[in-house]
This record gives structure tokens, C-alpha cells and sequence, in this order.
């Protein structure tokens, strides 16, 4: 490497010297002669202060580039006993201390999964995980969602550049429902030989190909509830959810239903509930409306069940999803969704 | 979707509750309401009034001095002897006599009200005179963009009559949202909303003639002026067309422009507005082509109008000035020589109405609405068409808002020819709805209702659907525009909707008494959680996709990462295949939030091309990870002995004793690592300062500080270490404690301090002792080991450590005799299997 600016040269050739003497590598970077060529950079006029600053960086760039690559060499010292419970030349009064108790934190989010999971697990619902990674065929096509409908554009999806055997890209599913054909495969030799019902809660992260801002992430996490028995009717559906926000908020609330559209359940609902905050007096969580829009549900769709293999004609069913995020901004008052996956210390702290 | 109430009033049999209680029904039975509009707000001060005068000012090109009548309504205002209110006007077509619009001053101009600072206008002295309000135009009444002049009144009105009460702007709009209504295409027209709202009301509706009498229709026509050629009938289910010839394009009567407002569509001229009207009322779109236009772009001497697919590469300029070029297999339409629309998207500019228009031909078809959807998509249109389109209306409505439109066009021109539809093909049977035999219990089963077949019927017929009853068998033929009832399931959703899911009772399952098993998975999480922070550790959550900096800085293949291919962020680019980076990129952002000194850890899963598909799931295959981080700030680090290496063994180790198998764990150095996955993670560890984890035989994880790159990389502070572990490889492992039995005789310690060749390790040592032991000790003596210190002079060839032992005997007393007995035979041992010295 050669600079054509004599001024650079020179430092150039008085920092090679310096870095080859220098013990820890990365000091270079700090060495006087990048703060007297600085210092030089301030009092030239304006015509040459651009092109010198632009050699400077230059400059900068190549010894953080030979920091690197000298990588271990410089910096490492000895090599330790990774057996060892502690260093050379100390005793067991030198042992590594754990933090101070106190400071530990869980995160909201996983504790919230735990308290919801653990109410349906007393209501008898198995808890399932999801998958991060998934096929079309169980995002979209298990899910009575045919080819190129447009009801998929409402799920900006992720998609992988490698392929499944059926030459379709991955998915990182965009709901927990992705789960759903599994789950009651999964259960349906216990539903036909013993009658014993599905039942499963299936918490998961999923995926929203989005810009980000204080209500929008790309990823967060939902749980998806799934019920398939005999003579399973809307009205199973209405109480199981009641029961579960009633135990949850461990308050009697009201509620109301809201028609809505999913290919995957027919009929389908959005379900409300009166605002656990406030009582229905109105306060901003509940845009002072007295209910909270909380669950999308509905009775499974016989063509899911049967490309789940289920005889629909015999067996309904229904499913629901939930929000965590949202369950959890609601509880805290949290301003911003970014901050769940931000790692930042002064937010988890918060949470024991 | 906006409903207006006034539309909608004179579709349905019954009196319209208040708009209050019509928004809770409509959320509770159709779909939720996102706003609800009260267009009285922006038209309420509007009056009606005469113009008495209007004389020109002198001083001015374009001004008259004006008084207008209007009835003595507004109130403290200016007036002359004779009552009447002075307004300078500056449009050109004002004079005396004329009726039209007026704002009073502190009213505000009705196309300003959504503005930041809406203008309220004030009493305001031009050119010596008093101006008190305003004569409007059809721009700042929001109708149109005409502000060619004000708005002229043609009708008996009193002066000082209300505009909005005359006009019916008096309304409120109730937004529903779209989603509700993916598949309910009628529900994008007023006609399917009064529906609906009559339905839920119990009121029975009756459709306006005009959307299903067979007389209404225009009759066939196949004359040479016309042809209509469908080549692409798996596309287009339908392309009908209409000629009209001999008319007049120019502005709407007033009646056209007040419907469209209501709906927020603003006026354009009779023929545009008279298919935005029909396209309102029944959500069919219909598009208007200048014949003659048609006629110069085609070759021979008729026209065709020929739906069809495209070829690679056509080039079409749309209505909104752009050129596009088309992709094979698109729907477009043409003439024999040029394509003239983007079908069922956009018109082309070739074929557009203009002033200058006499004849026109009205297109009403539908279309493929994947199709529509990639169409719309590929080019970025997006359009009230394509929202309608891409729901699947019915192709048998076509016909019938064909003839209504030509009928509303007759209403505003005159029309030279008699209006008949040419038709290239009629409608595949199949598209027809077939008649479904639905038992009413099915439907009580599923809704958990006990609701007579003869209620059910009442509900349906409500809603214009066929039913016959039989016992508990329910013969249904849904009307032609509800394409969205295909089994019986569809009918009970209409049942329980239509009369208020509310009303059913909530019951609760009943189950039998068997416990749920917890899942091993989750319940591993959850030890392991409650672990690690109660010993002061915080748990983090971290994207699972990460970007190429990522990658770089832990020197990992980017081909063993499955690559997101259409991320908005290329932040988002990989799926990642450790956490461990992730959580080295969260540590100088805490360090400079001034946290000193703190530990972090993540539980989640990774994906690797390495790994290949997992044959339960048939999906790429994951690992299930815990990932740890220990920092201190530099400042906080200073005085600190030791490596940071051992601040996260201690939690390791310490884990490793909470699942009761740390006799089973191994560290080793790094080389040589077998798994690709381990070996790609393995690359952001300084060699010398990690390990391989290894439970029994197999490597589990990695443990250790990071090379000077990848430090340099997430700009980490000195003193920072880590561990990932594989959770997989702890599930079943036994957290329960384990009891020994007590000794009644007390213990004895004893330091052993060994000499040992530098190059031996702690392990090594360790174990020597313990197999030591285990030989010297009857099966009546218990040892427990654990290190003091380890001493190493930088000079000498060899270390030292210190072990204390504690000796426990279950029966009898033990004396030192007996301990020195034991020790100098542990010194020879240890001396023959390490060569260590006692000293």
C-alpha cells in the first residue's frame, strides 16, 4: 500500500513501526499520530482539507483492516485451562460471582406464554410449539386458502430463496394457524378410536414481512387454540374463550362478537371483551369504547379438517389466535412493540 | 366500504333506527365499522339563495358586486334596506335571478373541513365593498373540480332553504371494513348493504327491479355496428357490451354529483359518473370506450371489442398517462389491431371518453379474479375496480347493471340509437348456485341453537334466498350475487350471523378428569428461564433473522443459512444459525445505556442448510439453543483477576449441576470439531480461551471469549464471554434432588497440594484424584473434592493445586492415622498416574 500524499506516507510508514511494537493491536487506532493528523486537518484550507480527510479515513480503514487480521496473535494472552473452575494464580475466594440476584428479569413475553398456557393447560389443552420455518402447504393450502387467493395478500409472508420438494419457496409462518393440520393429525387416532377430544394450545413466533414502528414488528408472537370433538358447537367456543380471559384477568367480563372472515373457519369472529382496565367506564386502552377487540376465531373449516383427514360430517371443531405482544403492552402500558426484541437491558430489567 | 344511510333508506321496507344503534348492529352482524362520517357537519351552514343583483365593479376585471336572498335566515349580518345580503362574487356566470349556493360568513368552505386549518370565512372588504360570506362552486362544495363558476340550482326552492337537507347531503356514512367482505363481493354495493342491514333488522328485502327482473334487460343485439369476441372464456365468464350513440358528454345533473359525494367520489361528467354510480350501487365495475376512437384503432371497418389474452412484450398506454409493458398471458382488451385496456385494472388512453365523445361503448364483464390480483400486483395498480374485481362477483348481475347504466345515461343525454347488448357468449351453468340440502339440526349442532327450521327460513328469505322446508330438511338456493354459499356451513354462518351470534349460549365443554402432561420442550424453557434469572441473568428475545454483518463477524458461510428472498429490510436477510451473535450485538448498546456489568440470555431455536429437512415435519430442521452472555464494562473490568472465560463456566457448570450431570461433562479444547453447525459457530471463539462442550460423548456446545474480529465487529468491551448449548441434548434430564443418608460420625478435611507439569490440566487432575480415591477409600469412607487454588510461577515448568478433600466415614470415627494412611497412598498413586509431586 502506497499513498500518494507525502504528508500520509509518512504517517503511514510511522504507524506501521509503531503497530508492529505495539502489544495490544487495536491501540493503533488511537495512536498520536492519527490525532496530529487530525489536528494537521483543521488548520488547512478549504481547497485541501476534503482530499486530506478522505486520505486520513483511508488511512484509518487500513490499519483497522490489519487490526483484524492480526485477529488473535497481538491480543491473546496465554492460553488458560478451559477445564478449570477459575484462573492460574487464584484461589476459590477468586471465584466468578454471579450477579446480584435482584437484577435478574424474564422476559414479559415468555412469562405471559407461561401464565396463558398454563390456564388452558388446566381447561385440558396441550400446549404444541410452532415452527420458525414453514411450507405453503400448511400457511396457505391446509388452511383452505387456494392458490393465488387474495385473502394471501393480507399475510405479507417471508419467503426463503431455497425451495421444498414441491419447488415452493419456505415460509416463516405468518400465523400460528400453520399449525393447525399438524395438531389434529397429530390427535385424530385418539379422537377415532377413543373419542378423546383435540385439544391444544400452540404459542409461537411468527412473521409479518413489514416496515417497523411502535405498533408494527415483523416478528412477534401469537398463541393458537385448537378444539375438535363431537358435537363441538359456536356456543363451546364462546364459553372456552370467556372462561380463559376470565381466568386471565381473574375478573367477570362481557362480551360481544363481531362477524368476520377467515378461509379456514366458518363461521368465523372477532371476539371482544369488556375492558379489564377500566370496566367499561372508557379509558385509552380501550380507545374509551368500553371493549377490547382480543381474539380472531371461529369453527374449523370441514375442508381443514378434512385435509387433516377428519370426517367433518362426524366431527367440528373450532380454533382461535391471540396476540401476546398485544396481551402484554395492554398489562404494562408498553409504548413501543420495538422494544420486545431490542435487548435492551433498561426495558427487560423491568420484568421479573 | 361506505354505506350511506340516505342511499340505503330508499332500498330497505322499514324505518332506519339511529345511525348509534345502527353501527352496533352492523358491528355485531356484519363487520366491524372503522368510522362513521356525519356529512352534515361539512354542509349544514350551505343554504340555497337568490341572487337579486349582480353588478359588475369597476375597479375590477372579474368582480360584481352582488346582494342575495335567503329568506332572512342567516342571522347579525349585513344587510340593505330591502334585507338582502351583500356578496362580492367573482365567477363569470353569476347574475340576478340565478339560485345557488351560499356560505354565510363563520361558516366553513365544505372542501377545506378534512384541511390542517379548515377556512372559515369572514366578512371581508374588496375593492370598498363588504363581501359577508360566499357564492360557491362545485370545487368548494367538494362535488367536483369545477371552479369554472358558481354552483348553478336548477329546481323550486325557497331562498335560505338548506343545500344539504334539499340535496340529501344530510347523511352519515358508516365505513365498514373491507376485510369482513373478501369474499362477500355484493357487500361492495349499497343494494348488498341494504341488504343486509334489512336482514338483521328482520325486515324482508326486496332487490330494486331493475338487479334481477329479466324484463329490465336490454335486449340482444348482433348488427354490424359492434361485436363483442371473448377468446378467453376461462379468464372472462362474461363480456357484455352496450352501444350508445348520438350523445352528449358533459357535467352530471346535480341529483348524480350529490349521490357520488355522499360516498367521497368526486363528479367527473355523465357517463364516467353514471359507472362510478352503478359500480357504487351493485359492485360491478363498468368501463365507457370513445367508439369512434375504437373504430380509427381497428383495421377493418367495424369494430370488435375482443377480450383476450396478451402477448410478451404489448406495450399499452393506461388511462393515467403511463405506458406499460404487458407479460404473456395478462387479460387485456383490444380491437383487431390495438389493445385498448388493462381488463379489469385500467382503460388505455387510446380508447378514452373526452368532451368531444358522441358515441360510446359501456363494457360490463367479469373476470378471473386471481388474474385481476397478479395483474394489479405486477403493476401496482390499485383501483375501486380492482377492490371489486378481485372479490368474484357474479356474471349474471351483468347484464342487469348494463341496462340500468344505459337507462341512468338516457336520463342525463339524449341518446340517437336504441341501446341493445351485444354478448359473444352466454354463462357457464356451473357458476350458477345449485339448490343445498341443509338439515336444520346440523346447523342447530354446529351453532348450538335450537332455532326452528322455519326461523331459519325466515332469515334466509330475509336476505332473498329460495327455501323450502321439509321437516328438518331445508331445500336453499341462494340468490345469483351471493357467490360466496357453497355447503351447509356457509348457511349456518348466514343463520347465526344474521340473527346475532350474541344470542347464543355460552356453554363450556365438558371433559373427563385426566391431567394434561406438561410439554418437555416448553417446560425445559421454563426451568431453565427461572434458572438463569434467579442468578441474576436477563432474559432477551432476539429477531430469528439476521443480517450479513451478522454473519461476517462470526466468519460464518452464508451458505449454510436459508436466505429470506423478499425481506423489506436486509436486515432480515438470514435465518440465523447460533443466538450467540445475536446477543453479542445487544452488549454495547447496554454498556452504553451504563450497565456495568450484567448477563444475558436467549432461548430459541436455529435453522441451517447443514441440518437438511426434518422428516417429521418435512420442513428445513432447527436446533433448539440457549444462548448466554456475560459482560462488564472496561470501567468495571479493571480490577478483575482472570479470564471472562470462567464467569460463564460458572453458570454453565453450575446448570450442568442443576440437571445432576456434572460428573458428566467435559471441556475440550476446540480443535477438531465434528459438527458443521458447531464448527460454522465455533469460528467466532478465540482458540485458547473455549471449549467444545461435551455431555458423555457428544459435543453439546461451545464455551469461551471471542476472536479479536469478531470483538471488533459488535464492538465489545475486554471482559465479555459466552455459551450456546444445545437443549435437545438436556431434555429428560432429571432436575429432581438426590439424597444420600447422613453420617452420624463427624468428617475430616485434609489439603493436598500437587506439583504437576504445566501442560496437565485442571481436569486431568482432578479426575486422577478422584480415580485416586475411589481405589484408596473402603465402601465405608465418602470423598468430596474441591479445588483451593492453582499456583503457577512464570518461570517454573510445573503448577501447583490445592485440593480439599472431606473425608466421611459411616462407621466409625476416623482418625488422623488413618487419614495419613490414606493421603501417602494417594501421593504415590497420583504420582505414578500424572507424575505429581505432593508438597
Amino acid at each position: 500500500m502506497k499513498f500518494e500524499d507525502d504528508r500520509i506516507e509518512r504517517a503511514y510508514q510511522a504507524l506501521l513501526e509503531q503497530f508492529e511494537t505495539l502489544e495490544i493491536k487495536k491501540d493503533i487506532l488511537k495512536s498520536n499520530v492519527f490525532i496530529e493528523l487530525y489536528a494537521q486537518l483543521k488548520s488547512l484550507d478549504n481547497a485541501d482539507r476534503p482530499s486530506f480527510g478522505k486520505n486520513i479515513n483511508a488511512l484509518k480503514q487500513e490499519f483497522e483492516r490489519l487490526v483484524i487480521e492480526s485477529n488473535d496473535s497481538g491480543e491473546v494472552a496465554l492460553p488458560i485451562d478451559v477445564t478449570a473452575p477459575f484462573d492460574d494464580n487464584l484461589s476459590q475466594n477468586d471465584l466468578p460471582q454471579f450477579i446480584p440476584v435482584e437484577l435478574g428479569s424474564l422476559h414479559p413475553l415468555t412469562t405471559e406464554i407461561r401464565k396463558v398456557t398454563d390456564i388452558f393447560s388446566k381447561m385440558g389443552f396441550q400446549s404444541v410449539e410452532s415452527l420458525e420455518l414453514d411450507d405453503d402447504f400448511h400457511m396457505f393450502g391446509s388452511l383452505n386458502f387456494p392458490e393465488g387467493h387474495p385473502a394471501r395478500d393480507d399475510f405479507d409472508t417471508f419467503m426463503t430463496e431455497q425451495v421444498s420438494k414441491d419447488t415452493k419457496p419456505f415460509i416463516a409462518p405468518a400465523h400460528t394457524s400453520s399449525m393447525q393440520n399438524r395438531v389434529i393429525r397429530a390427535g385424530k387416532d385418539a379422537l377415532e378410536k377413543s373419542s378423546k377430544p383435540i385439544a391444544a394450545v400452540i404459542p409461537g413466533r411468527v412473521f409479518r414481512n413489514e416496515d417497523l414502528d411502535a405498533r408494527h414488528e415483523h416478528t412477534f408472537y401469537q398463541l393458537e387454540g385448537v378444539y375438535v370433538g363431537e358435537n363441538v358447537t359456536v356456543g363451546n367456543l364462546m364459553a372456552t374463550l370467556k372462561t380463559f380471559l376470565e381466568a386471565y384477568y381473574q375478573k367477570d367480563l362481557d362480551f360481544k362478537t363481531q362477524p368476520f372472515y377467515f378461509p379456514f373457519t366458518e363461521p368465523s369472529f372477532e371476539f371482544s371483551m369488556s375492558c379489564p382496565f377500566c370496566d367499561k367506564r372508557g379509558c385509552h386502552i380501550c380507545s374509551y369504547s368500553g371493549f377490547i377487540e382480543i381474539l380472531g376465531c371461529g369453527m374449523i373449516h370441514p375442508e381443514v379438517l378434512r385435509l387433516a383427514g377428519v370426517d367433518s360430517d362426524k366431527y367440528s371443531g373450532f380454533a382461535f389466535g391471540v396476540g401476546i405482544d398485544r396481551l402484554v403492552m395492554m398489562k404494562y402500558g408498553i409504548e413501543d412493540v420495538r422494544y420486545f426484541e431490542s435487548g435492551r437491558l433498561n426495558f427487560l430489567e423491568q420484568f421479573k | 366500504m361506505k354505506l350511506s344511510l340516505n342511499e340505503i333508506k330508499d332500498l330497505v321496507n322499514f324505518e332506519l333506527p339511529s345511525p348509534d344503534e345502527l353501527v352496533s348492529t352492523i358491528g355485531s352482524k356484519l363487520g366491524q365499522v372503522e368510522e362513521v362520517i356525519d356529512l352534515n357537519a361539512k354542509y349544514k351552514d350551505v343554504l340555497i339563495v337568490k341572487v337579486i343583483k349582480a353588478v359588475p365593479i369597476k375597479e375590477s376585471n372579474h368582480l360584481s358586486a352582488c346582494l342575495v336572498d335567503d329568506g332572512g335566515y342567516v342571522k347579525q349580518i349585513e344587510r340593505n334596506s330591502d334585507g338582502y345580503i351583500p356578496v362580492v362574487c367573482g365567477a363569470p356566470n353569476v347574475r340576478s335571478g340565478m339560485l345557488s349556493v351560499y356560505l354565510p360568513p363563520n361558516s366553513i368552505v365544505p372542501s377545506t373541513i378534512k384541511d390542517k386549518e379548515p377556512f372559515v370565512l369572514k366578512v371581508k372588504p374588496i375593492l370598498g365593498h363588504n363581501s359577508n360570506g360566499m357564492l360557491a362552486s362545485e370545487k368548494e362544495l367538494d362535488l367536483s373540480d369545477n371552479h369554472d363558476g358558481i354552483l348553478e340550482i336548477d329546481g323550486d326552492f325557497k331562498p335560505g332553504s338548506s343545500f344539504s337537507e334539499a340535496y340529501q347531503l344530510n347523511d352519515v356514512i358508516i365505513d365498514i371494513e373491507n376485510k369482513m367482505f373478501t369474499h362477500r363481493p355484493d357487500c361492495f354495493g349499497q343494494v348488498g348493504l341494504a341488504r343486509e342491514v334489512s336482514g338483521m333488522y328482520n325486515s324482508p328485502f326486496v332487490s330494486p327491479d331493475w338487479y334481477f327482473k329479466d324484463e329490465t334487460v336490454l335486449p340482444r343485439s348482433s348488427d354490424a355496428d359492434l361485436k363483442s369476441i371473448n377468446q378467453a372464456k376461462d379468464l372472462v365468464p362474461i363480456f357484455n357490451l352496450s352501444l350508445l350513440k348520438g350523445i352528449k358528454v358533459g357535467p352530471s345533473p346535480l341529483w348524480l354529483k350529490v349521490k357520488l359525494a355522499r360516498l367521497g367520489i368526486k363528479s367527473i361528467n355523465n357517463v364516467v359518473d353514471v359507472t362510478n354510480y352503478m359500480m357504487m350501487l351493485t359492485a360491478q365495475p363498468l368501463h365507457a370506450y370513445d367508439y369512434d376512437k375504437l373504430k380509427a384503432l381497428s383495421k377493418s371497418g367495424g369494430v370488435s371489442l375482443i377480450a383476450r389474452r396478451s402477448e410478451k412484450d404489448e406495450k399499452l398506454v393506461l388511462l393515467n398517462g403511463k405506458e406499460i409493458t404487458l407479460e404473456e398471458d395478462m387479460i387485456v382488451i383490444s380491437t383487431d389491431d390495438k389493445s385498448v385496456g388493462l381488463a379489469g385494472v385500467m382503460g388505455g388512453l387510446n380508447s378514452m371518453i373526452d368532451e368531444n365523445t358522441t358515441s360510446i361503448v359501456l363494457e360490463a364483464a367479469t373476470f378471473d379474479m386471481y388474474k385481476i390480483k397478479r395483474t394489479s400486483m405486477v403493476y401496482g395498480l390499485f383501483s375501486d375496480a380492482v377492490t371489486r374485481f378481485t372479490k368474484g362477483q357474479s356474471p349474471y348481475q351483468v347484464d342487469f347493471v348494463l341496462s340500468k347504466a344505459v337507462n341512468l345515461i338516457s336520463k342525463t343525454t339524449d341518446i340517437s340509437n336504441s341501446p341493445a347488448i351485444y354478448s359473444s357468449n352466454e354463462i357457464d351453468q356451473q357458476s350458477a348456485n345449485s339448490v343445498l340440502v341443509v338439515s336444520a339440526n346440523s346447523v342447530n349442532k354446529l351453532l348450538g341453537t335450537d332455532l326452528t327450521p322455519e326461523t331459519m327460513q325466515k332469515l334466509l328469505t330475509n336476505v332473498e334466498f329460495e327455501v323450502s322446508v321439509r321437516g328438518d330438511e331445508m331445500s336453499i338456493k341462494a340468490p345469483y350475487w351471493r357467490t360466496d354459499i357453497h355447503i351447509w356451513q356457509d348457511v349456518a354462518e348466514e343463520i347465526g350471523r344474521i340473527r346475532g351470534f350474541d344470542l347464543i349460549e355460552k356453554i363450556n365443554l365438558r371433559r373427563e378428569a385426566t391431567p394434561v402432561f406438561p410439554h418437555p420442550e416448553l417446560n425445559l424453557n421454563s426451568e431453565i428461564r427461572k434458572f438463569l434469572s434467579s442468578r441474576g441473568a436477563s432474559e432477551v428475545l432476539s429477531y430469528s433473522f439476521v443480517p450479513q454483518r451478522i454473519l461476517d463477524s462470526f466468519s460464518s458461510d452464508p451458505n449454510h443459512h436459508y436466505i429470506v428472498k423478499n425481506a423489506l429490510s436486509p436486515d432480515l436477510k438470514y435465518y440465523r444459525s447460533n443466538i450467540i451473535s445475536s446477543l453479542l450485538d445487544k452488549i454495547n448498546q447496554n454498556i452504553r445505556a451504563s450497565h456495568d456489568n450484567f448477563a444475558m440470555f436467549e432461548i430459541g431455536r436455529v435453522h441451517s442448510t447443514i441440518l437438511g429437512i426434518n422428516d417429521y415435519f418435512e420442513v428445513p430442521d432447527f436446533r433448539r439453543r440457549l444462548a448466554f452472555v456475560y459482560a462488564k464494562s472496561d470501567k468495571n473490568s479493571k480490577k478483575i483477576k482472570g479470564s471472562s472465560y470462567y464467569w460463564s463456566k460458572k453458570y454453565l457448570d453450575s446448570l450442568f449441576d442443576y440437571f445432576n450431570v456434572k460428573t458428566r461433562i467435559s471441556y475440550r479444547p476446540l480443535t477438531s470439531i465434528k459438527d458443521d453447525l458447531w464448527a460454522d459457530t465455533a469460528n467466532g471463539f478465540l482458540n485458547n480461551h473455549s471449549a467444545s462442550v461435551y455431555l458423555d460423548e457428544k459435543m453439546i456446545g461451545l464455551i469461551g471469549e471471542f476472536t479479536a474480529k469478531t470483538a471488533y465487529s459488535f464492538k465489545l468491551p475486554k471482559f465479555v464471554s459466552g455459551f450456546e448449548v444445545d437443549l435437545q441434548s438436556l431434555l429428560g434430564l432429571s432436575n429432581e434432588s438426590q439424597y444420600s443418608k447422613l453420617s452420624r460420625f463427624p468428617t475430616i478435611d485434609r489439603d493436598y497440594c500437587f506439583a504437576v507439569s504445566k501442560d496437565k490440566n485442571y481436569e486431568q487432575v482432578v479426575k486422577g484424584l478422584a480415580a485416586a480415591l475411589s481405589e484408596v477409600l473402603d465402601s465405608s469412607l465418602a470423598s468430596e473434592i474441591s479445588l483451593v487454588d492453582i499456583f503457577l510461577k512464570d518461570s517454573s515448568e510445573t503448577k501447583n493445586l490445592t485440593f480439599r478433600v472431606v473425608y466421611t466415614d459411616f462407621d466409625k470415627t476416623l482418625s488422623d492415622k488413618i487419614i495419613n494412611e490414606i493421603s501417602s497412598k494417594i501421593e504415590s498413586k497420583m504420582h505414578a498416574s500424572l507424575g505429581a509431586k505432593l508438597i
